[in-house]
């Protein structure tokens, strides 16, 4: 049941119109949770016991640490999570991925065996919820949080079912305070919930989805086309991946404001970003966010006592990347993809400190020509490091790579107007609008002309161009 | 409209709401007239002498591009109608058997595109009854994702009065691009006369004589075409759903009413070096045998193992043959008509 299709639809309204109906606090969160359980079982059958043990081996462990005042036992406690977590996160996604290594290395010293293959499914959404959840455990270890004391409660907020399958990754801190008292649903949220659904399924049925079909056969073959070609299907790539991701946000955001639950952003016009460590910040916020307070600020406190800061943060910030870049699929590629985002993010924390151009900075025609170039240079390496994302191998994606940046001439020219105008779009809304606008907040407050026109806009998108076989959303995968 | 600043937010966005849609809902509907969207609609047509015995003639576009209906029915000296369904394949030409009265012989013409269980009729919801479609994909034992495929055309269809245009974008496209290039007065693009299958006026069965050769096609847009092909199928050939069900039950039910003549029409080389592994063609020869079980006195006329097609020369797309393919193929039809005695 994805968000696009009509079944989710008439799902969605129907649960929406019963819990409008109840009165009781109570009955709305069982019915939530209820219907999330029935939403994650329409994806998978097995894995929702998966689920409902992440659930309460947390909910327990949490309890647990809060009755505890010693530190070592809430410090064993929190290994407990940390090994339950990340060993099912790591069986069920990266067994074998590692089992390959293990033997390619054994094979390259010279002991060849038979390499065992295990048919293990990936569980759906598992990286979000096992994120959600490591997170609730660590910050009730530190005490940012209180212990939540419902187990109804805690499973709802790791299989509330508009985050369950790709996030946003909210953190137990935004969700928990949000069943302590139920919250008025007024007209406006259901209108910006139904603006942010609206906005969201026209990125993914309008631009990701119309493109999808020609990017892929672009990345089928990319020894077939010429150099322009591969450009045109990299860069629709990107914006394929944006909208696609940026959209199913977008549908989780206004889903949850419609039942009543805030939800944060997850994009932020990431292609406006001057630099990488700016795109970042405005690319898939709530995951970068968790690598930044989970993963790289623990390892700045545990390292603090080298005292070269620039060779420190560096190095943390490349294994956060690298390990970030691994988090979205067991394989190398994802990996190159993150020491790309890596040696860019440590390139630039070392610019900013050495600052060559500090005495033009005050130049006339500097500024605007320096945003210019830097903009430039962003897109520039988050465009390159994404044909390590899409393509399926290391060759593939070397030979994309290679024949990219020696301009093949040889091969076919197949320039599809769909990504041209997907990409004139995107990059439009980006680049000129104004940055950090919302859009999905600002219309439900505009006047009467303005908000019909854009919501009959957006809905003549869909109904005359969306496409017609809708795509599922990539990063379901993850 | 001060009168509005009073108005309660929830009467405000009730409102907005209504415009929104009826604004969405009338473009929706001067879109789908002004690029002439093709309608859920039977298109019947005849050639021929209108007395005496006629022959009924049921199949998709492949069929009826693919022979020379005059020269058919001077022939054999018999009228000839035929009525069909864009893109349509048994589970839909069922429901015409019962337009059929008088035929003798009926003719059904099948290819390997139109028993192809994932190419779907897009029309398929407005002529197969939903109970019939569930019964029949509990019978073939169909997975999961392809009854949801297939019952979500359902919704679709229904959504449809609303929104005619809905889940129609590439014909959207490409009929708002040949009205635009039509408006400027610009002359149609290659693809354009490629793409495009010119369909008789009125009711003459009669396709005139294409000269488009799938050959003569630019190697980027065969690609394309194919990719957008695979993406409409899901990479996928079987014959062992709701589509053969209903073809067996046609067959009984032609069967009952008189003879019938089972014509296998031919798909392109270029499709077949794409799609055809061994494997799939032979589950399409195990879905005909097990027509022809079901069918023993129809007559089955193997047009697709003819050598003589082996050419992309001889079609104008993947499926459909050109006027010179159709030749070919309509001389071999009646020289089996000529030669068979059990044929008319």
């Amino acid at each position: 049941m994805i968000f696009t299709s009509f079944e989710f639809v008439a799902f969605f309204a129907t649960v929406a119109l019963i819990r409008s109906c109840l009165r009781s606090f109570t009955a709305e969160k069982w019915l939530v949770l209820a219907v999330s359980i029935g939403f994650y079982l329409s994806w998978s059958i097995p894995c929702v016991f998966l689920i409902l043990f992440t659930s309460l081996a947390d909910y327990s462990i949490g309890r647990k640490m809060g009755q505890t005042p010693e530190p070592i036992s809430r410090r064993r406690l929190l290994v407990l999570s940390l090994v339950i977590n990340l060993g099912l996160l790591g069986f069920f996604k990266y067994s074998n991925f590692l089992l390959e290594n293990v033997w390619f290395v054994l094979g390259a010293l010279g002991v060849h065996f038979q390499q065992p293959h295990y048919n293990v499914i990936l569980p759906p959404g598992i990286s979000f919820y096992t994120f959600a959840s490591i997170s609730y455990v660590i910050d009730v270890y530190y005490e940012r949080i209180p212990v939540c004391q419902s187990a109804r409660d805690y499973t709802l907020f790791i299989t509330f079912f508009p985050k369950v399958l790709s996030g946003p990754i909210v953190r137990a801190g935004e969700f928990l305070p949000q069943l302590k008292e139920r919250a008025r649903v007024s007209v406006k949220d259901i209108e910006i919930g139904l603006t942010y659904f609206l906005m969201g399924a026209v990125k993914k049925l309008v631009v990701a989805d119309r493109i999808a079909g020609h990017v892929s056969i672009i990345f089928s073959a990319p020894i077939k086309y010429d150099g322009l070609t591969l450009l045109t299907g990299l860069l629709g790539y990107t914006a394929q991946i944006y909208c696609d991701f940026a959209g199913y946000s977008d549908m989780a955001i206004g889903c949850a404001r419609i039942l009543g639950f805030q939800f944060p952003e997850n994009f932020q016009m990431p292609f406006s970003a001057v630099t990488i460590t700016e795109f970042w910040r405005r690319w898939h916020i709530t995951m970068s966010r968790w690598f930044r307070d989970y993963l790289f600020l623990p390892l700045e406190i545990a390292t603090r006592a080298n005292p070269n800061a620039t060779l420190r943060v560096s190095v943390n910030m490349m294994v956060t990347m690298l390990l970030c870049g691994l988090w979205h699929g067991p394989s190398w590629n994802f990996v190159i993809w993150g020491g790309i985002h890596g040696a860019a993010l440590t390139a630039h924390k070392v610019w900013t400190v050495w600052n060559p151009l500090a005495v033009v900075k005050n130049r006339p025609l500097y500024r605007p020509l320096w945003n210019l170039f830097s903009r430039l240079l962003t897109l520039t390496t988050v465009v390159l490091a994404m044909i390590f994302f899409r393509a399926q191998s290391f060759s593939d994606a070397t030979s994309y790579l290679i024949r990219l940046m020696s301009w093949a001439h040889g091969g076919s020219r197949l320039i599809s107007p769909y990504i041209v105008a997907a990409l004139v779009a995107v990059l439009s809304v980006d680049l000129l609008a104004v940055k950090n606008r919302n859009l999905a907040l600002e219309v439900p407050q505009m006047t009467l002309a303005p908000r019909i026109l854009i919501y009959a806009g957006l809905l003549m998108a869909l109904v005359l161009v969306g496409a017609s076989d809708p795509v599922t959303f990539i990063y379901f995968q993850f | 409209m001060r009168w509005f600043i009073n108005v309660s937010d929830k009467a405000r966005f009730l409102f907005v709401v209504c415009m929104a849609l009826f604004i969405a809902i009338v473009v929706s509907h001067v879109v789908a007239i002004w690029t002439r969207l093709p309608q859920p609609r039977l298109t019947c047509r005849r050639v021929g002498p209108e007395d005496g015995p006629q022959v009924f003639c049921l199949g998709s576009s492949v069929v009826q591009f693919g022979l020379a209906w005059p020269e058919i029915s001077e022939a054999l000296g018999q009228g000839i109608e035929a009525c069909t369904l864009l893109g349509s394949s048994p589970a839909e030409w069922e429901s015409s058997l019962s337009l059929v009265t008088k035929a003798n012989p009926m003719l059904i013409g099948v290819s390997i595109i139109d028993l192809n269980e994932s190419y779907l009729c897009e029309f398929r919801a407005n002529f197969v009854p939903i109970m019939q479609t569930m019964r029949d994909l509990r019978q073939a034992h169909s997975d999961w994702q392809f009854s949801k495929r297939v019952l979500s055309q359902y919704p679709l269809t229904y959504f449809r009065i609303l929104f005619p245009t809905a889940g129609k974008s590439d014909r959207v496209l490409v009929g708002a691009r040949r009205k635009l290039l039509q408006l400027a007065r610009l002359p149609p693009t290659a693809d354009d006369k490629a793409n495009f299958l010119v369909l008789p006026k009125g009711g003459v069965l009669n396709f005139g004589y294409s000269t488009v050769k799938l050959s003569a096609w630019p190697a980027n847009k065969a690609v394309r075409r194919l990719a957008v092909l695979r993406d409409e199928i899901h990479g996928v050939h079987r014959f062992d759903g709701p589509k053969k069900i209903a073809f067996l039950r046609m067959l009984e039910h032609a069967q009952q009413r008189g003879r019938v003549i089972v014509v296998v029409m031919p798909v392109a080389p270029m499709y077949s070096r794409e799609f055809l592994t061994a494997e799939v063609v032979a589950s399409f020869e195990n879905a005909l045998a097990e027509a022809q079980r079901a069918a023993p006195h129809a007559r089955f006329v193997r047009l697709d193992q003819l050598p003589a097609l082996n050419s992309d020369d001889y079609y104008s797309d993947f499926v459909h043959l050109n006027g010179a393919g159709r030749q070919i193929v309509t001389e071999a039809f009646l020289k089996q008509l000529g030669t068979d005695s059990r044929l008319p």
